[in-house]
């Protein structure tokens, strides 16, 4: 697990990290807090560029089974799709993120985890039309992702 | 728009907290067109976070591909009853919502 290539790519994948934030956006409240929004991801208009946008790294399919979707095979109303993401819990999860592949932005959500929280998540989102959900999660030893068709009855464009 | 949003906190025997937010919002894309053909404006929430006291549980980001009145789930191990987390957003155009909520025990 923790030979020196998987080394190399963690090392280097934390260079890309610190590159990237100089090309996040940044939104500041009246309170003061800084929320960072990943414009260059959200408004991507295509899966590849949307995926560029959250790493410059290569991607990894997820060959031992470590991500899960919690969904249903189809969805009668794309405007509500419930996506869940669970992640083996023996994988550090720092980030995941849920990407719908032909929806006109197709990243759909972002969340950085802590070491505190488990890695699972659930949301519900929008599909245009029957497609690919991409679940990209950055791990320790990099990234991985995975896939799950959903079928779409009735398009969600009506948000 | 701004009606409350929901936070349910609820710690299993085994020290798992489930947090459930609900949060009412139009989570317009950008893209729908209203009756006549004009483009309704993007309006949605770009960020969420999830505290347990100090700690950020969680931190969100969104686009206008969430669905309209966004649920979350998160979970996280360190959470104990009567405690409290904390759930703050903001959307695209700068409005913004916090609350807490108590956790419970399940």
């Amino acid at each position: 697990m923790d030979n020196s290539k998987r080394k190399f790519v963690r090392d280097t994948g934390m260079l890309g990290v610190l590159l990237g934030l100089a090309d996040i956006g940044f939104i500041s409240l009246a309170s003061g807090k800084t929320w960072s929004w990943n414009k260059q991801a959200f408004e991507a208009d295509n899966l590849s560029a949307a995926i560029n946008g959250l790493t410059d790294q290569a991607v990894t399919r997820d060959t031992s089974g470590y991500i899960q979707f919690i969904a249903p095979p189809i969805a009668e109303n794309g405007a509500v799709v419930p996506v869940g993401v669970k992640v083996d819990e023996r994988v550090r999860v720092h980030a995941l993120a849920l990407l719908c592949e032909k929806n006109p932005r197709p990243l759909a959500a972002h969340y950085d985890l802590s070491p505190q929280a488990v890695p699972f998540i659930r949301t519900r989102i929008k599909m245009r039309e029957t497609a690919l959900v991409i679940a990209l999660v950055r791990t320790d030893e990099g990234f991985i992702s995975a896939e799950k068709l959903i079928k779409v009855t009735r398009g969600g464009c009506g948000g | 728009m701004a009606r409350p949003m929901k936070i349910f906190a609820v710690c299993d025997e085994s020290g798992l907290t489930t947090v459930r937010v609900l949060i009412r919002h139009n989570m317009e894309t950008g893209f729908r067109k209203n009756k006549d053909g004009t483009l309704v404006p993007a309006h949605f929430i770009t960020n969420v976070e999830v505290r347990h006291g100090k700690n950020k549980v969680l931190t969100a980001e969104w686009g206008g591909g969430v669905s309209k009145n966004p649920s979350l789930f998160c979970y996280f191990r360190g959470g104990v009853p009567g405690e409290s987390v904390e759930v703050s957003w903001i959307d695209n155009h700068g409005e913004s919502d916090q609350k807490s909520a108590i956790i419970s025990s399940g």
